[in-house]
């Protein structure tokens, strides 16, 4: 492929820029890259590598393609609503993620790759989150006993299942 | 006359290439809207929530600042020594605790209820990491953070999401701006999950050839890792500014000698010194010094980076001045400050 700026020289350079929500691609040689780069010390205020424009211009993207249904939607918990959060590109509350989970998913995807947690737990966090692992694990158990017949090893269980529910409420 | 911060605080930095390294971890209350969404009553939660548990349990104690109840210059002086952000020193609701060593602060309804951030010199990642990550778990042992079992830690924006982790490291690279390698280089970054930015710009006008470069993916990724990801790209980055650094000495020596030197000349004699002719010159020593041109401690050059801002200047010098005041002020400081540590080198 020949370079956009010069199409002179083969074009082994992909740079996309985002300028206030303007996306742009563009395929350039090496010379034209450089150039460009000398552009972008320029024009150091405007962001060009900004975090938050690329965001903002995902948004406005995606947001075209969006069902009406889903423009119009608002988070019960702080009043967010979907038109707000692709403007603004913020969201509210925690329960937002909730809200607008459907939409939020590919918007992850898109920024992280694969959208689940590595790394820190919080320490208080994460025991609700391994208890609540452990319950769904038990009454898994529970069933299987159940559909079984094992009436013994069931009430063990309903036992068990008891404790870690009290445990979750203190 | 001295700074708070760690990364330039007592002139211990020593790397005239990576200049700081930080790291920020995004955190918020659970129960409480986002600082975009929330009431001023809750606002005012979050601030003494935080900021007691902050003054109070910490080993070696915070102070915390009020964004309400600062003057003007004193804001403008905390984010220019990176302490806090531009976004915070316009927030009424705003709050930022310092701790005493100056290498961890925690800004309070910023963008997130917490933005934890550590910020060290020279290329030290893994440093800032436990730093910020220790300042965390005193923490959230008394709060409970919003997180959720797939996205990790929630943030307003989604970007931040998972981690809510950005290391970044300050890096200056003249001889990469010189042979013009600067803008493959900011462009190829991307592909490592990393993103690139110039700092201290102003309008059309790079100055001081400083860059940040920090990670652009926080969630399905460990923390460590970052850390591991980022040091790897800032260390080739390095060794490539100083092969291209070698090779322009090599190329025009004496050019290069003539530059630094003329700068040396400018900051010792000059008396009138405004702001952005002291960054240019600052960057000049800086490349003497890490081409081995010039002899002087890496640390005092990034101390006066902050120095000769704006707030800080009137801030440690506790006095009001207009601009013209100011650049002689600006350059009575830079002046003294390298003749007493050129003089302390002929010894
Ligand atoms: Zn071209
Ligand atoms: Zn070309
Ligand atoms: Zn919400």
């Amino acid at each position: 492929m020949l370079c956009e700026e010069c199409r002179k020289h083969q074009a082994n350079v992909h740079v996309t820029q985002v300028l206030n929500g303007e996306r742009t691609e563009k395929n350039l040689c090496e010379h034209c890259a450089q150039a460009m780069g000398e552009l972008d010390l320029a024009g150091l205020g405007s962001g060009s590598f900004n975090i938050n424009n690329l965001l903002a211009g995902i948004m406005s993207m995606e947001q075209g393609s969006l069902p009406l249904k889903s423009r119009g939607m608002a988070c019960a918990t702080c009043g967010m609503d979907y038109r707000r959060f692709a403007e603004g590109g913020r969201l509210g509350c925690a329960d937002c993620y909730q809200t607008f989970s459907r939409q939020l998913e590919p918007l992850l995807k898109r920024i992280h790759g694969t959208p689940t947690h590595q790394g820190k737990l919080p320490s208080r966090g994460a025991l609700s989150v391994n208890r609540k692992r452990h319950l769904s694990r038990l009454k898994g158990e529970l069933k299987a006993a159940v559909e079984q017949e094992h009436f013994e090893r069931a009430a063990e269980l309903r036992d068990q299942i008891k404790r870690v529910e009290q445990e979750e409420v203190q | 006359m001295d700074c708070r911060a760690k990364w330039v605080a007592g002139g211990e930095a020593s790397d005239p290439i990576v200049i700081s390294s930080r790291v920020r971890l995004a955190r918020n209350l659970k129960g409480i809207p986002f600082p975009g969404a929330m009431s001023s009553k809750e606002g005012s939660e979050v601030l003494s929530r935080v900021a007691k548990l902050l003054e109070q349990k910490a080993p070696h104690g915070y102070e915390v600042f009020y964004m309400a109840k600062m003057p003007q210059v004193e804001r403008l002086a905390l984010v220019e020594e990176h302490l806090i952000s531009y976004d915070l020193a316009n927030k009424t609701e705003g709050a930022v605790a310092i701790s005493r060593d100056g290498a961890t602060s925690v800004m309070l309804n910023e963008e997130d209820h917490l933005r934890i951030q550590a910020l060290l010199p020279g290329l030290s990642l893994e440093e800032a990491w436990q730093t910020a990550n220790s300042c965390d778990d005193l923490l959230e042992a008394e709060l409970d953070f919003a997180f959720h079992e797939d996205y990790g830690y929630l943030t307003a924006c989604p970007t931040n999401v998972g981690t809510g982790m950005r290391a970044s490291v300050m890096l200056h690279l003249p001889a990469l701006v010189e042979s013009r390698q600067i803008g493959r280089l900011l462009a190829a970054i991307g592909q490592f999950g990393l993103m690139a930015r110039g700092l201290y710009g102003e309008g059309t006008e790079a100055k001081g050839s400083v860059f940040q470069i920090s990670n652009q993916v926080t969630c399905g990724i460990a923390e460590e890792e970052i850390v591991r990801n980022l040091k790897a790209v800032v260390e080739q980055i390095k060794a490539q500014e100083q092969a291209h650094l070698q090779k322009m000495v090599a190329a025009q020596r004496l050019k290069i000698e003539d530059r630094v030197y003329r700068a040396l000349g400018l900051l010792t004699n000059a008396r009138v010194l405004d702001s952005s002719e002291a960054m240019v010159l600052l960057s000049e020593l800086r490349l003497g010094v890490s081409a081995g041109l010039l002899s002087l401690p890496v640390g005092v050059l990034s101390e006066l980076l902050v120095l000769v801002q704006p707030g800080v200047l009137q801030t440690v010098n506790k006095v009001n001045l207009d601009a013209l005041e100011r650049d002689i002020k600006r350059g009575e400081i830079v002046r003294r400050r390298l003749l007493e540590v050129l003089g302390r080198e002929k010894q």
